[in-house]
């Protein structure tokens, strides 16, 4: 599938975030994230106070105290002017190829890549669902580019990643705290119809498309890791103390691959068989398929996001140099307690061809696996590292917004071994909090209410032979909420590797309706309820239009509607970007919007 | 990739370009583009400095030659003429100038804001808090500019002309094009005049001498496709908070409580000015670089005029060419002048707010990071050329 048998681009280089904080913290104490309101005492306070007290160093000095910190204010010192922006940075193709004869010599060698936002004039952005969690966060892009200039290659579709696999990336005692320790894989999906029909000049480019098109599109799967923020803690402080404000986007690296998506595919699931990494390693999962190819078969790993990295790099600011992972030896492909295969790893360079490794086996192997579990051995401590999940259940409904009387299917692929189960299977499904919020038993599936993990009540049934099973996730109660579905494999209720969580965020019920019908709908009212909010957790919106000043919204009235339709909530475009703004005050901001828009000259846009 | 341009032998020149991609360099970069256009320009000859004369000695200074939106913008999109057109000549040369605009934007432009809904500009021009009105109880006056080669990109392109802009493909400013904004306080005799740069302007008929309070210099470069925006602002505007109380200042009472005076509130009634004064705060304190290069440049200056303003920031974008991110990626966040982003010191970008210019009936078609394209005017019709 996808990545594995079809041709591959490859490319490392880069990366970076530059997500505000209040949107990627935590921030329940003084602010609540489902309400997109203040709390005391920031409610009673005055904007001016608030902004000072949201960057405070104090804030971050408490960092350090878990404990203490769910009594003070959000850490949003350390990137509070986040305007969410997420790029490559000088990442460049490295290699192409079918697999087992993917090679540096291609005529994309050195073509730079980009994400893109869904206009010229925007930017791919990271967003989670729930800013107090880290199993939602959403890359909303518009298509990429391949080289630039004149020559560059445009493929313009509005998609959005979603993190997977998100897990360690450096050995036990090496491994950075925190975020900088982590990666996570990310993938997209371009449609076929979004690719360019003309010869772009490059063989190797076209030969691509042409398979490309001949499919359903492209696949882009890419792994982030060692992103940590260039500036420090304390140099926060001090500068902030100066009295500047910087921003402080985290860096990292990427390692990607474009690849052919195949019909039948999940888009934004990152597709293969599940390798769950052992104790003795302790790093993120990986996967991998079966693939024949040109008359050859091969195991094709995907392990860029799960094989450790030697170190971290010494300057956090400094992501130049990728550098080597973790030597681990030479380690081999076990099925059925047989060697079948030694994996081709070179730790110097390994980000090269994407993270990903085609080891030749027979045929016999090939149909083996089909009903046999893979296991990767060898190498470090001569122990067993990676062990295949049997089952695997995805889904590309990974993030969710819904109002509280809404309600959704969500489907669920589940194979074994690859293959559609071939006995009705029995899915387990538990609410579970998707960050630091208490899961809020917002929803019900199939009707019924799952209770939170660990004593599920509530289960789905795969019919033997069937890949794909849907049910009905709907609001319940009015009072919102961010949760997870988790589904698993029924013996083991609390998900296990081959578990799937969904994220949810459920909108709370709003109700302006009698101040919209009063037609009374004032500034006061408006930025009360709706813009203050933004105006101060989310400072980056307002350094183009002052969310806190009635005169330029109502000149920009016109624009504005547009943007908040959630039409726009699929592009790079919607505001607010961080998708939290409920119905009922978009209902309010809109009728405002419509009071005074009479009073702006004429339609109107804003970038 | 670089200019080395850290030390211009000639310095009457703007530098193509900063020298490294630091703040650093681009706040010397900065200091070095207020030099050259602060020199005296050559008489008669529009953007031209005088090299036989230093700066702060008597005369127009270069920026001041430039072109004036309402001098490109003509009313029924006629022609405005070259560079160098035919001009009053009473001052050093040129034009005794009018100054009759009390926000950053020009009557010319609010006349025909309704037409071309340009709300962008309207964000980010000082009647989005209204007027500011100084100690003496004077309004404050805005004027913009540009240089030969951003002047002559918008008539060589025809783009004064609403009509032919709307068609346009592209609008991109070519290298070294400089725009300007001014701000300009009445000096009475309670202002210390001398340590003020003045001219005598025309303000509502009668003739008046006016200082210099703010200047933004707005310069593209090769490294800066969204341009280096620099703010400059007289030392004795505003105290910041920590210094609140010590004065004089222009734009603030430091024995006025906060009851009395709230910082940074418009004192407008009804959207008109009472003649009361703004008391006006510095809310982002002046970095450490700018603070630096302040000090090396004052005392160069020492003795001019010149030595009397500073540096507040030179906004600059640090990953300028990577098409995920049109704006750059801009350093410092927040970067505003006491005297034209008052009301919006807090949430002030230069680059991000200019990077919303864009054709009103177009969303796609921007303006290259600026506002004055908005200005252009539709073509009279011929009945209307005939009355």
């Amino acid at each position: 599938m996808s990545i594995y048998n079809g041709k591959r681009i490859n490319f490392y280089g880069g990366y970076s975030t530059n997500v505000c904080t209040t949107n990627n913290n935590d921030i329940v104490t003084l602010i609540d994230p489902v309400n997109t309101v203040l709390k005391e005492p920031y409610l009673s306070q005055t904007d001016a106070q608030v902004q000072a007290d949201l960057i405070s160093p104090v804030n971050m000095q408490r960092e350090g105290d878990r404990n203490q910190r769910a009594n003070v204010a959000p850490e949003a010192s350390w990137n509070y002017y986040g305007d969410m922006t997420t790029i490559f940075e000088n990442a460049k193709i490295s290699s192409y190829g079918a697999p087992g004869k993917v090679s540096e010599d291609t005529t994309l060698a050195n073509l730079p890549i980009y994400l893109l936002g869904s206009s010229q004039y925007s930017s791919p952005m990271m967003i989670d669902v729930d800013p107090t969690g880290t199993s939602g966060t959403q890359i909303f892009n518009g298509g990429i580019q391949i080289g630039d200039g004149d020559n560059a290659v445009i493929i313009r579709s509005n998609q959005c990643c979603y993190s997977y696999f998100l897990g360690p990336r450096f050995l036990g005692p090496d491994m950075p705290g925190g975020f900088p320790g982590i990666g996570a894989v990310w993938q997209c999906s371009y449609p076929k119809e979004a690719l360019p029909t003309e010869p772009t000049g490059n063989a190797d480019l076209d030969a691509f498309l042409a398979d490309a098109r001949a499919a359903n599109g492209i696949v882009l799967r890419y792994s982030i890791f060692s992103v940590k923020p260039g500036i420090s803690n304390e140099e926060i402080i001090k500068q902030l103390e100066s009295g500047a404000r910087p921003i402080n986007p985290a860096l990292g690296f990427v390692i990607g691959t474009l690849g052919i998506w195949e019909e039948g595919e999940l888009e934004t699931s990152p597709s293969g068989r599940l390798l769950t990494a052992t104790e003795a390693l302790g790093t993120a999962s990986g996967t991998f398929d079966v693939v024949e190819s040109a008359g050859a078969y091969y195991v094709s790993l995907n392990l860029a996001n799960s094989l450790p990295k030697q170190s971290f790099r010494k300057d956090p600011t400094d992501i130049s140099d990728i550098g080597p992972n973790v030597d681990l030896g030479a380690f081999h492909l076990m099925v059925n307690g047989v060697n079948v295969g030694t994996v081709p790893y070179d730790p110097q360079n390994y980000y090269k061809t994407g993270g990903m490794m085609d080891v030749p086996v027979t045929a016999d192997v090939a149909e083996q696996l089909k009903t046999s579990q893979l296991i990767i051995s060898g190498g470090y401590k001569a122990q067993q590292l990676f062990l295949e999940s049997p089952y695997r259940i995805e889904s590309d409904q990974r993030c969710n917004y819904m109002d509280y009387n809404g309600s959704m299917q969500a489907t669920l692929r589940v194979l074994k071994y690859g293959q559609p189960v071939t006995e009705n299977t029995s899915l387990s499904v538990v609410m579970a909090s998707s960050g630091k919020l208490d899961a809020p038993l917002n929803l019900t599936v199939n009707g019924v209410t799952p209770n939170v993990k660990g004593n599920y009540q509530t289960s789905i049934t795969v019919p033997a032979g069937q890949a794909d099973v849907s049910c009905t996730v709907a609001g319940k109660g009015e009072l919102g909420g961010l949760s997870l579905l988790i589904f698993g494999v029924n013996a083991d209720p609390t998900g296990g590797d081959a578990s799937c969580y969904l994220n949810y965020r459920v909108y709370p019920n709003h109700d302006y309706s009698h101040i919209i019908a009063s037609g009374d709908v004032d500034w006061d009212i408006v930025y009360k309820e709706v813009l203050r909010y933004y105006y101060l957790v989310f400072p980056a919106m307002s350094l183009r239009i002052p969310l806190n000043d009635p005169n330029t919204i109502t000149v920009t009235a016109p624009e504005f509607l547009k943007r908040i339709d959630p039409a726009l909530k699929s592009t790079t475009l919607y505001m607010p970007p961080t998708r939290d703004m409920s119905p009922g005050k978009e209902a309010l901001l809109s009728a405002y919007l419509q009071k005074v828009q009479s009073k702006a000259a004429a339609p109107a846009q804003i970038a | 990739m670089f200019a080395q341009a850290d030390e211009l032998p000639d310095p009457w020149l703007v530098p193509r370009d900063f020298s490294k991609p630091t703040q650093q360099s681009v706040d010397h970069f900065a200091w070095q583009a207020f030099v050259a256009l602060n020199w005296p320009a050559q008489e008669g000859a529009r953007g031209v400095p005088d090299v036989s004369k230093k700066i702060g000695d008597p005369g127009t200074t270069v920026w001041e030659t430039f072109k004036t939106t309402d001098q490109i913008f003509l009313a029924g999109a006629k022609d405005p003429g070259p560079w160098n057109s035919p001009n009053e000549k009473s001052q050093n040369g040129f034009a005794k100038r009018r100054l009759f605009s009390t926000s950053k934007i020009s009557p010319t432009l609010l006349e025909i804001l309704p037409k071309l809904a340009s709300e962008s500009l309207r964000s980010t021009d000082q009647a989005v808090g209204g007027t500011l009105t100084d100690q003496n109880g004077n309004l404050t006056y805005y004027e913009r500019s540009t240089n030969e080669l951003g002047y002559n990109y918008i008539r060589d392109n025809t783009f004064y002309n609403a009509d032919v802009l709307a068609k346009a493909s592209k609008v991109q400013f070519p290298d070294s094009t400089v725009n300007i904004k001014a701000a300009w306080k009445i000096l009475t005799d309670k202002d210390p005049k001398d340590k003020f740069y003045s001219i005598t302007a025309s303000i509502g008929g009668s003739d008046v001498t006016v200082g210099l309070v703010g200047l933004h210099i707005v310069v593209k470069t090769p490294n800066a496709p969204q341009w280096v925006w620099a703010t400059f602002e007289h030392v004795s505007n505003a105290p910041t908070f920590s210094n609140i109380g010590t004065g004089p200042y222009s734009y603030n009472n430091p024995s006025c409580p906060a009851t009395n005076c709230p910082p940074n509130e418009s004192t407008e009634v009804n959207g008109k000015p009472t003649g009361k004064p703004t008391q006006v705060v510095r809310e982002v304190t002046i970095y450490e670089s700018a603070q630096k290069e302040n000090q090396a440049w004052q005392q160069k200056l020492a003795g001019t005029v010149w030595a009397n303003y500073e540096l507040v920031g030179a906004q600059w974008p640090t990953i300028p060419n990577n098409p995920s991110l049109p704006t750059g990626r801009p350093q410092p966040t927040l970067l505003g002048n006491t005297t034209m982003e008052t009301y919006i010191q807090r949430e002030s970008s230069c680059i991000q707010c200019h990077s919303t210019a864009h054709s009103a009936t177009d969303s796609d078609l921007r303006y290259d990071f600026s506002f004055y394209l908005m200005a252009a005017q539709k073509p009279a019709s011929d009945e209307q050329e005939k009355k």
